[in-house]
This record gives C-alpha cells, sequence and structure tokens, in this order.
C-alpha cells in the first residue's frame, strides 16, 4: 500500500513539535469549515497540506496564525497556548505568504519588504533602508535590482518572490505558504520552489499548502490531506503516487485507473500551457506513455504521400532513423493503414505479421511485441497518425484507445499551436521589414536617401538579388530612381524595360505582375503610379507567396511615402514662398518707417515754424532749423543706402580698388562714430597685415556699419574690440566682436539719446548688414556671423589681391 | 485750443527724438503737459503713475508691439488713442482701430493735423453739453443711455463704453428711427475732415453692437448698405 494513514507515516519527530493542533473546529454558519483536525509538526519538517477546494486548508493556516476567532479546539506554538487575539505572525517567529497577495501596490518594494518589521527599521534614512532592503532581496537570490519601484509594477512572479521575501526576511521558526505558486508560470514557480528548497534545507519549518500535487511531492516530506474539514490521510511521497494523493483529496478508490488518468491530464494541461511549444508533442507522448505503460511512441504527419515523424519517444536509435520519413502503401503497416483509411489499425504481434517485411526486424530489435496506430486529424485538414508499441503482444482495450483519442487530441492542439506560432513568425518577419521600410521612409532624410535603404532592407528581406524603383518624366525614357542589389551585382536592363512594358501597360495601380524568367528565375513588377514602377528579380528561383505579399506591402509603403514626399515638397514651396513674402512685407514696413521718420521731423519742424498762433523763441527756431538739415542728411545717407542696395541686389556696385591700409579705413570708420560709440571700440590690428586691393570708401563703410551695429544693438558698457589678422598669405580677416555684457537701459530721458546724426540710418530697415555683405562680397570676400555667449561675432575674410577686382577706368 | 482747464496732459510714445522733441516743443507752447516713453516698455506704469489724458502711440516701438500694447492700454482704461504710422494701408489702420485705437494717424505729418486729431479725440471724452434738442436720458427697451453722465446701463448693469463709442452710440440714440449718412456721423464723431473715413465706422459700429448685444434681440444699430446707419426705433 502506497499511502498510509497518519499513525503509520514516518515523521522526524527532533524534539517537540513546532506546532500541535488538536480537535480543531471551525465553523461559518452551518458550514463546518474544520472538524477536529489534529495535526503535529516538528521542527525541521516540511509538511505539505493537500486538499480540494473548500476542504479547509485555508483555514487551517488562518488558524494557526490566530487570525480567526470562534474555534474550538486548540493549536499550541512550541508548547505555547494561542491564544485567541495572538500578537501579530511576524511577533511570534511565523511568516506566512497568504494565496491572495498581501502586498501593499503603493508602497515601493523596500516598504513592502520591511512591512511589520521593528519600529527601528522604518526610521531608517532612506538610502539605508533600500540599502537593507536590497541586501535581503540579494541573500534571497530575488531578481529585483531596483527597491524603489512601487509594488504594482512588479510581474506576477516578482510579487510573489516579494512576498515571500517579506514573509522570510526575519527568519521564522514556522513559514506558512498558501499556495505559493498558484499563479506564476512554471519558470517563476521553480525559482520559488528553490527559495522554498532553501529554507528547508537550512532547518526551516514549513507548512506548504499547495494544489499543485507535484510540487508538494517534490518539496515536502509528508502530506497532510484534508477533505470536507477533515485529516482524511497523510501521505509519505517517497512512497506514494501523486495520482493517489489526488484520488484521496477526492475521495476516490486510490486504485482508480482513471483517477489517475485524470491527475496525468491535469498535470499534462498545466505543464502544456507553459511549455515551449516544440517540447509540447514530446510531452503529450510521454505522458501518453506513462498512461498506458509504453515506453515507445511516435507522433507522424502526412504530407502528401509521406508520413513524417515529428516526435517521438523511447525509440531506439535504428527505429528513429528509420522512422524519420515513411513512404504512405509501403510495408509500415498500421501507420500507412491508419493514415489512409483514418481509422485505428493495429499489429498485435509483429513477429508473426507478414506485412511488415524488413521493419518486422527493425521492431523486433527494438523489443516491440506490437504495434497501435491511431489516426487523428489537425484543424488545417491534415492527418496525423500517432503510434504506440508496447513490449507485449495484443491489441489495446476501448478505454485505452480513448485515451489514446484523447491525447491525439490534444497533440492535434499542440501543432496547430506550433504551425499557427511559425505563421506568425514569418508574418512577423515581414511586418518588421515593413515597419524598417516605413520608419526608413519616414525619417528625415530625403525620400532618395531613404527609398534606397527601405530597398536594401526589402531585398534583403525577400532574398531578392535586385530590386529597382523605376519613374518615368513626361515624354522621357524610364529610368531607375533607386536600386538595391548586392555587392558586384550588375543592373539588369532587362529589369528596366519591364518596368517599362509595365508603365505603358496601364496596369491599375498596385497591380502586381508575377512574370518568370529564363533560368528559373522570377520577377515581380507592382505599378504605383502612371509614372513609377516597384520591380523586383530573383534570378534563379521563383518568388514564394509570402515574398510576393512582403513586395506588394512595401510597394504600398513607397508609394505612401512618394505622396508624402510630393506634398511635403508642396508645402516647404508654399511656406517659403510665404515666408519670403512676409519678408518683403516687414522689410517694406522697416523701409517705409525709416524714410517716414525723418520725413515726420523735417515736415513737422517745418510745420511747426509756420503756425501761425505761436511765436518761437530764437534758440527753438535754430533748434529746429538744425534738426530740418541734420534729418535731411539722415535721409540723404538712407537714400544712398537704398541707391547702394539696389545696386548690389542687381550686381552692378562699383568697386574701385587700390591698395588699402586696413588700420587707417577702421580709423576713419570710427571716427564717423558718435564719441560715445567710439569710445567703446578696441582696435587691434597686427603688424603682419598686408595692405589689400579694395575700394577704400566701400570697405570703411563695411566697417562702419560693422561697428556701428555692434554698438547699437548692444547695451551701453558693452565693448566691441576689432581684430585685424593675416590669414596665411593671401588672405586678411577682421573679426568685429562684442561681448554683449552691458546692462540694458532702463533711461528714457530724451537726454540721453544719442543725436540722431550718428544713428545709422538704415539700421531699422536691415539694409546696413545687407549692403555690408554685398560690399564684402564684392570684394570676393565672405562675411560671417556668429553667435557668441554672450556677445556676436562678425568675421570678414578678404582676399589680399582678388583677381577679379581690376582697375577700372573711372567714367565719373 | 490755449490753456485747456485743467491741464492736459499727453503721453507720447515714440523712439525717435526728434519727433518727440517736435511734438513736445509744440505741446508745451499751447499749454500742453506732455509725458514720453521713448521704447514703449513703461508706458502701463505711466498710465497709471502719470494719469495722462491721450496717448499718442508710435506703432513702430523698439521694445513692444504697438497694436498689442494698444489692446492692453484699451484693456485698461478707456483714455483717447491716437495711434502714430509709417504705414498709411487700410489694413494698417483698421486692425488698429480694432484692438481700440480712438484715430490713426500717417506719418509724415504737419503740426496742425497733429493738434486737430488732439483736439478732436480730445473733445470725444470731455463732451460740452447734450445736444440740445434730446432729452439727457434716452430709454430703449432695457437699454438706459444717459446723455448727460456719459453711461449706459442695461437692465442696471453697467455697460463700458470708451468715449469714441458712446459718442458714436449718442449720435444713433438722439434721432432713433432715422437714416444717419457715413458722413454725417464721421464728422459728428470724429469732427470735420473725416467724412470718408468709413472704416473708422465700420469698426465702431461694430464694436459698440458688440457691446450692446443681446442674445436673440435684433441688433439696435441697423446698417443701410451703402448710405448708413440707423437706430432702431423700438
Amino acid at each position: 500500500m502506497a499511502f498510509m494513514v497518519t499513525s503509520a507515516v514516518d515523521t522526524v519527530q527532533s524534539g517537540p513539535a513546532v506546532l500541535r493542533v488538536r480537535g480543531l473546529s471551525v465553523s461559518y454558519g452551518r458550514l463546518a469549515a474544520l472538524q477536529g483536525v489534529d495535526l503535529d509538526v516538528y521542527p525541521g519538517e516540511v509538511v505539505g497540506i493537500a486538499g480540494d477546494n473548500g476542504a479547509g486548508k485555508s483555514t487551517l493556516l488562518r488558524c494557526i496564525c490566530g487570525d480567526l476567532g470562534e474555534v474550538s479546539g486548540e493549536v499550541w506554538l512550541d508548547g505555547e497556548p494561542l491564544t485567541s487575539r495572538p500578537p501579530p505572525g511576524s511577533a511570534r517567529g511565523i511568516g506566512v505568504v497568504w494565496q491572495d497577495l498581501v502586498l501593499s501596490d503603493n508602497l515601493d518594494v523596500a516598504s513592502n519588504l520591511m512591512l511589520g518589521k521593528e519600529r527601528r527599521t522604518l526610521l531608517m534614512s532612506e538610502s539605508r533602508f533600500h540599502a537593507r532592503a536590497r541586501a535581503v532581496l540579494d541573500d534571497l537570490g530575488i531578481p529585483i535590482a531596483d527597491s524603489t519601484r512601487p509594488a504594482w509594477t512588479l510581474t506576477a512572479a516578482e510579487r510573489q518572490l516579494l512576498a515571500v521575501a517579506q514573509a522570510v526576511s526575519p527568519r521564522p521558526r514556522l513559514l506558512l505558504l498558501d499556495e505559493p505558486t498558484a499563479v506564476l508560470s512554471r519558470a517563476d514557480s521553480a525559482h520559488v520552489e528553490l527559495l522554498i528548497r532553501r529554507f528547508r534545507d537550512e532547518g526551516t519549518t514549513i507548512l506548504l499548502i499547495s494544489h499543485d500535487v507535484d510540487q508538494l511531492f517534490r518539496l515536502t516530506r509528508r502530506v497532510v490531506v484534508l477533505r470536507h474539514g477533515r485529516v482524511v490521510a497523510q501521505v509519505d511521497p517517497a512512497r506514494s503516487h501523486p495520482d493517489e494523493l489526488l484520488a484521496l483529496m477526492a475521495g476516490h478508490d486510490v486504485q482508480s485507473a482513471p483517477r489517475r488518468q485524470l491527475s496525468r491530464l491535469h498535470g499534462l494541461a498545466g505543464h502544456l500551457s507553459s511549455a515551449d511549444p516544440s517540447a509540447g508533442l514530446t510531452l503529450i507522448l510521454s505522458t501518453l506513455g506513462a498512461a498506458l505503460g509504453a515506453q515507445q511512441l511516435s507522433l507522424h504527419l502526412l504530407d502528401e504521400a509521406t508520413l513524417r515523424c515529428v516526435g517521438s519517444v523511447g525509440l531506439t536509435p535504428a527505429l528513429e532513423d528509420a522512422w524519420r520519413s515513411l513512404p504512405l502503401y509501403v510495408t509500415n503497416g498500421p501507420l500507412s493503414r491508419a493514415a489512409v483509411e483514418s481509422a485505428v489499425a493495429v499489429e498485435p504481434d509483429v513477429r508473426a505479421s507478414e506485412a511488415l517485411g524488413p521493419y518486422a526486424r527493425l521492431l523486433d530489435e527494438a523489443g516491440i511485441a506490437s504495434w497501435w496506430a491511431v489516426p487523428f486529424s489537425l484543424g488545417s485538414g491534415a492527418t496525423g497518425v500517432v503510434s504506440i508499441y508496447r513490449s507485449d503482444t495484443g491489441s489495446p482495450a476501448t478505454d485505452e484507445l480513448d485515451l489514446v483519442n484523447l491525447y491525439a487530441g490534444y497533440a492535434a492542439a499542440a501543432l496547430e499551436r506550433e504551425r499557427l506560432l511559425a505563421e506568425l513568425t514569418a508574418r512577423n518577419k515581414v511586418l518588421e521589414t515593413i515597419r524598417a521600410v516605413l520608419q526608413t521612409l519616414a525619417g528625415p532624410g530625403s525620400l532618395a536617401d531613404g527609398i534606397g535603404t527601405a530597398l536594401q532592407t526589402l531585398r534583403e528581406a525577400v532574398g531578392a538579388d535586385e530590386i529597382g524603383l523605376f519613374g518615368r518624366a513626361a515624354g522621357e525614357r524610364t529610368s531607375r530612381r533607386a536600386h538595391a542589389a548586392p555587392p558586384g551585382v550588375a543592373h539588369s536592363v532587362r529589369l528596366a524595360s519591364a518596368a517599362d512594358a509595365a508603365l505603358d501597360a496601364a496596369d491599375a495601380d498596385g497591380q502586381v505582375r508575377v512574370q518568370v524568367v529564363a533560368h528559373g528565375g522570377s520577377r515581380l513588377v507592382v505599378r504605383l503610379s502612371d509614372s513609377t514602377v516597384l520591380a523586383a528579380e530573383w534570378r534563379t528561383r521563383l518568388a514564394s507567396a509570402d515574398e510576393r505579399v512582403l513586395i506588394e506591402d512595401a510597394a504600398h509603403s513607397i508609394l505612401l511615402a512618394l505622396e508624402r514626399e510630393r506634398s511635403e515638397l508642396a508645402r516647404r514651396e508654399t511656406t517659403a514662398l510665404r515666408r519670403s513674402q512676409e519678408m518683403q512685407r516687414q522689410f517694406l514696413a522697416r523701409l517705409s518707417h525709416e524714410l517716414r521718420t525723418p520725413l515726420t521731423a523735417i515736415r513737422g519742424y517745418a510745420s511747426s515754424l509756420m503756425q501761425t498762433d505761436v511765436t518761437w523763441d530764437e534758440a527753438s527756431q535754430s533748434r529746429f532749423l538744425s534738426r530740418i538739415s541734420s534729418e535731411s542728411a539722415r535721409l540723404r545717407t538712407l537714400v544712398d543706402d537704398l541707391l547702394d542696395f539696389s545696386r548690389i541686389e542687381s550686381g552692378v556696385l562699383r568697386i574701385r580698388p587700390d591698395w588699402v591700409d586696413l588700420s587707417l579705413v577702421i580709423d576713419a570708420a570710427r571716427s564717423c562714430l558718435s564719441p560715445q560709440a567710439a569710445d567703446a571700440i578696441e582696435i587691434h590690428c597686427a603688424a603682419d597685415v598686408p595692405a589689400v586691393w579694395a575700394d577704400h570708401d566701400r570697405l570703411e563703410q563695411v566697417m562702419m556699419n560693422l561697428m556701428d551695429n555692434a554698438v547699437r544693438h548692444n547695451p551701453p558698457g558693452t565693448t566691441v574690440r576689432i581684430d585685424v589678422r593675416a590669414d596665411g598669405p593671401d588672405h586678411v580677416v577682421i573679426g568685429v566682436v562684442d561681448d554683449g555684457v552691458g546692462m540694458p537701459s532702463r533711461d528714457e530721458k530724451v537726454g540721453a539719446m544719442q543725436p540722431p546724426l550718428w544713428r545709422g540710418a538704415t539700421a531699422g530697415a536691415g539694409l546696413g548688414l545687407s549692403i555690408t555683405r554685398g560690399i564684402v562680397e564684392a570684394h570676393q570676400g565672405t562675411l560671417r556671423q556668429e553667435p557668441l555667449n554672450p556677445g556676436t561675432r562678425f568675421l570678414v575674410r578678404l582676399p589680399v589681391e582678388s583677381d577679379a577686382l581690376t582697375m577700372e577706368p573711372d567714367d565719373a | 485750443m490755449r490753456d485747456p482747464s485743467p491741464r492736459t496732459k499727453v503721453l507720447v510714445v515714440e523712439d525717435d527724438p526728434n519727433i518727440v522733441d517736435m511734438i513736445r516743443a509744440n505741446l508745451t507752447v499751447r499749454g500742453f503737459d506732455t509725458v514720453v516713453s521713448t521704447d514703449g516698455s513703461r508706458v502701463l506704469r505711466l498710465l497709471e503713475t502719470e494719469r495722462p489724458d491721450i496717448v499718442l502711440l508710435d506703432l513702430m516701438l523698439p521694445a513692444a508691439d504697438g497694436i498689442e500694447l494698444c489692446r492692453q492700454i484699451r484693456g485698461r482704461s478707456t483714455i483717447g488713442i491716437i495711434v502714430v504710422s509709417a504705414r498709411g494701408g487700410e489694413r494698417d489702420k483698421v486692425a488698429a482701430l480694432n484692438v481700440g485705437a480712438d484715430d490713426y494717424m500717417t506719418k509724415p505729418f504737419g503740426i496742425e493735423e497733429l493738434l486737430a486729431r488732439i483736439t478732436a479725440t480730445l473733445r470725444r471724452s470731455r463732451p460740452a453739453s447734450t445736444p440740445e434738442d434730446a432729452s439727457p436720458v434716452v430709454q430703449i427697451g432695457g437699454l438706459v443711455v444717459d446723455l448727460a453722465k456719459q453711461q449706459v446701463s442695461r437692465d442696471g448693469i453697467p455697460i463700458h463704453l470708451t468715449p469714441t463709442e458712446f459718442a458714436l452710440l449718442r449720435e444713433l440714440v438722439i434721432a432713433p428711427g432715422t437714416l444717419l449718412s457715413h458722413a454725417h456721423l464721421l464728422r459728428r464723431v470724429w469732427g470735420p475732415g473725416y467724412e470718408t473715413e468709413t472704416e473708422y465706422l465700420r469698426v465702431y459700429v461694430r464694436r459698440l453692437r458688440s457691446k450692446l448685444a443681446v442674445d436673440g434681440q435684433a441688433p439696435l444699430i441697423v446698417t443701410e448698405p451703402r448710405a448708413g446707419y440707423r437706430f432702431a426705433a423700438t
């Protein structure tokens, strides 16, 4: 007998019981949850508690923790009777991991871990608190690296591991685990089990409630079986079979074969849901083998006229080899028969069979006496056959065949799953490629670059030898816009002619032409628009359906990208046009303002003098007149600038070159500025600066504009530094740098303003910089503006002697 | 014109020192006080500390957007605002009127024009008396227009109008039902010489309508296309 009642189980009774339960009864109203339960757990023992739902497992655990009020019976912990309102479990050396997780979602990992710990822990500094939490997690080997994560961000496995860690971190003497792996995948369960094993090995006394019978068998020395609130048996895993435990839980006859099957199916279902699909078939076959007592099984799929072996258990290498691919209708007995007739085929005595021919010996050598082949059909319509090879002769019983059919159904589902997965993978690959293509096309680069990369990606994804995008402008020949081919592969002229033909044929947009070409190659031509075609060529093979789909999808993406580029181009043109109109409008507004301002002063002063109702004193009169004069000068400068500007714009600016000393030019320019402005300017002229072949007056204009700009656009107190140096033997560089550090003006008194004579007349219209640039460029030089922080730098680079500037006859 | 009593204070917002000097010399000699802001940055504060009677606002300022500044002044005060601009286009004019300017003057201008505009704008904010043949309080439906106190209310709730808006409303309500021509309204409200500035009228009628509008009621100011406006006689 494989199981024993309570008294017969060997218990490791080292010392007094850690936990002693006597006559424990709990009722919820009329429902008795526990009825007179007795239980002893000794130090270092790992005791499992098994039972169906409602058997009283969790209630027992709650009683042990003292969480239930109305109980009869007695519970002792370490010889101490449990009172009705005990201190919290942790204080009594009990750690509990509840089935329904009791993490606080809003707290972080560390806080959950330290929950219920002594106050001292909670008063720790944040960094020490987390350091300690991490130390606990590390010690337990729990892979949660960041202890500041809130609990709700954890995965189910992490939560459970954290709950275990929370329960065990104070090293309890008794650890109560209520379904610790129920919500976890197998891999994650393994981690928790590892942890439990470690505590077990360290001598922690553990009470483990689990639905997973196998887990109880793996981890415990003794399993207490509860049914309807009573302890019905205690099982020794070392001497029992999990099926027996299941039978005890359900109250069935322990020896019942169907019960055993049920448990196997139960386990299989659990395994399959988490197993790697490729392992699924083997798992099904071995479970079926265990159920039938057969050591050797195989599974074949009918593929046209061939039976391919897709899974096997226990076959000898010779048999495995021979069975890998079997032709239909050949002497392989029940396998072909089952596949063809879609009915169970049995060879009750392999040795006596005539039909098996050469295979008979092979089977005999593998110790096979009888062979059943059970066909099944897959969702996709294909046929599969499960073969069971037995070491004894005879035919299967009906219930055995039912069992095989049941497992064949599982196998079909697993195969179907595998097929879908493969399909999905292929589809994903297609999607991935399209996504890459789209990303490239949507990227910031120009479409021309994007298309090239996209085509390359596409070509690799479909394994084509060449892919090209062809376009035809009105009245021109079709030309290659973008192209992808492996290095060293020449462009195919035929691909271009195929593209040409597709454009001529007036196919519908998106229409795909499939062409077979010489040497078994193929070509796909997709028309994108009336002027664009995407063409791909495989030189030595036909394109697969998948590849064709991929090309079609990509063609669609490219079409969209082309459309996008076209509209983007149109949008950019519109924006540029609008911006230039806006700039023109602003320029005219500024110009109008600059022209009308001196005019306003002139007209205002003049009309003031003409007023008959007032008589101006002499000082006023003379002030008015001098202002009229200075404003007239300002107007003239502005008009001169406008003329210069229009000369530059129309390319007729006259330069009268001569050998010019730049330091003289700069001095002259500075003397034109107001005294305050001139004071702000420091001039550094290197000794080795050569004279340049240039127009002195024009360069003076350049320097004045730049200095005036620097002084005027910066707050008072800003220093402007002019550096003149040679740049190689052939160039001179003049830098105008302001440090931009002056204080912004708060002074609004008119008297503090600069006299208008010194103001750059054209500054407001923005002509100064244009004219400056125009003059520099007319000297074959460059003007660069660089922002500094703070400040700005203008760099004028002039050739010492420009070929373009020849002495012109003065036509003045 | 001489010695307006009490002394009138003009806030001049203008960045060109010569124009400021020219304006100030002319205003001072005629008994006005002047306050100057050369970049527009302190205008709102000067409005409170100096309490000017009228603002001359140049639109192109180094430190401020003139249109935006005009909107902000109008948002705080019913003070007369004359906008000065180098641009004389209709769109610029309407833009300034839309944000609350009472008048718009294009550069360059003569001193007579400046003085005339200032006088006209001041006249609206300081009406000498009610028109001879009008009762001092006009009531139309829930709308009460007190011509003497320059106050308007609807159902007891005051409606705030600028002097120019009020001047326009006055012209309309003292002759209910009568078609008033553009030229007549412009001359009466802005003064002689404004007869062709129909965009002034369009902008101010629109503003007045929106201030007086009541949901679900026919507009009080009726447009007679190409002729003028009429105040709806109830």
